[in-house]
């Protein structure tokens, strides 16, 4: 399987997925108007990847500074993807990386993990 | 406009706070760009990371549902018009508002969806805090959004986004277009940061 690499936009962010490591790394804004055309190519990725190689373990590392509410159910239907691989047994671990002083993106990452009882998600609050 | 003019309406501006004024054509690549410059412009402001982050936030999300909502006007050539609206961010400047900042936005709606916008609104308007947060858990929970509402293109999570992230109840209002034929009205959504 291929490694996906997508530069950073003014609205979309970098996206580093590297299968050799089952590892995703997120980071910059997200706001596009219409969020399907970003998401889906990725959603579609994860999911071959989770279903034909079956990892043991992945980890997600997001750094997201802005994201707008269209986008939040993209990144949802993301950590669907990860609560389905964990339930077929891979260990899941996401990192939740923010700005201390938002806690529009601390609640979030709880917010989407709130059914996903196979997601370990960690907080990691920075300062910008 | 001459000079004299032009004064008169930077006054008038000024004397509302104005820090951001934006007004036209919504597309996709005219609101990336304001919300650029809309962030260049907070980053020289003295306000906090969290009430900059705020009003970015409100002028994303308004001017999104400007692009997927505003009334379009049909064109004599028949191409597809651009929807249109304008959206103003400022300082506050009553005594009681020091340190807050104000975002406002307007386009025309369809007069039919009036009553709908407004009973959407007074429902955001009557929620505490928890209350919106609470139902913004719900919304992004609820994968079906869409299919019993025909009208709202989005996750349904806009409103709440801009309701959460004021620190006062959302203000809104209809006004009658100067065209009394007109099939639209003037929406304008108040968000204090």
């Amino acid at each position: 399987m291929q490694p996906i690499k997508a530069e950073r936009t003014t609205v979309t962010p970098e996206i580093t997925f590297l299968p050799a490591e089952s590892r995703l790394v997120v980071e910059g804004e997200c706001y596009p108007e219409n969020p399907l055309p970003f998401f889906n190519p990725i959603l579609a990725t994860l999911k071959a990847y989770f279903e034909t190689h079956k990892p043991s373990q992945f980890e997600a590392e997001m750094r997201l500074q802005y994201i707008n509410s269209a986008s939040t159910m993209g990144l949802r239907s993301l950590f669907s993807l990860f609560n389905e691989a964990g339930q077929r047994g891979t260990d899941v671990r996401v990192l939740w990386a923010y700005d201390a002083e938002d806690d529009a993106i601390e609640e979030l990452g709880t917010d989407l993990v709130e059914d996903f009882h196979n997601v370990l998600l960690e907080h990691q609050p920075f300062n910008a | 406009m001459n000079g004299a003019d032009f004064e008169r309406f930077q006054a008038s501006a000024q004397g509302c706070g104005v820090l951001f004024y934006y007004a036209g054509e919504f597309t996709p690549p005219v609101i990336a760009a304001a919300a650029d410059s809309l962030k260049a412009r907070l980053a020289t402001e003295d306000a906090s990371g969290p009430a900059k982050r705020k009003l970015f936030s409100t002028f994303v999300e308004m001017a999104q549902n400007i692009l997927h909502y505003a009334a379009t006007t049909p064109t004599d050539d028949g191409s597809a018009p651009a929807p249109r609206g304008a959206i103003g961010v400022g300082r506050e400047d009553a005594a009681d508002a020091a340190g807050h900042y104000w975002i406002v936005c307007s386009n025309a709606v369809d007069v039919d969806y009036v009553p709908r916008l407004a009973d959407k609104l007074n429902a955001v308007r009557a929620m505490s805090l928890e209350e919106i947060k609470q139902s913004y858990r719900e919304q992004l929970r609820n994968p079906t959004h869409g299919a019993d509402d025909p009208i709202s293109k989005g996750a349904g999570l806009g409103l709440l986004t801009i309701a959460r992230d004021a620190s006062a109840p959302l203000e809104y209002s209809f006004a009658s277009t100067a065209d009394p034929a007109a099939r639209t009205a003037l929406f304008h959504v108040r968000a204090r940061i």
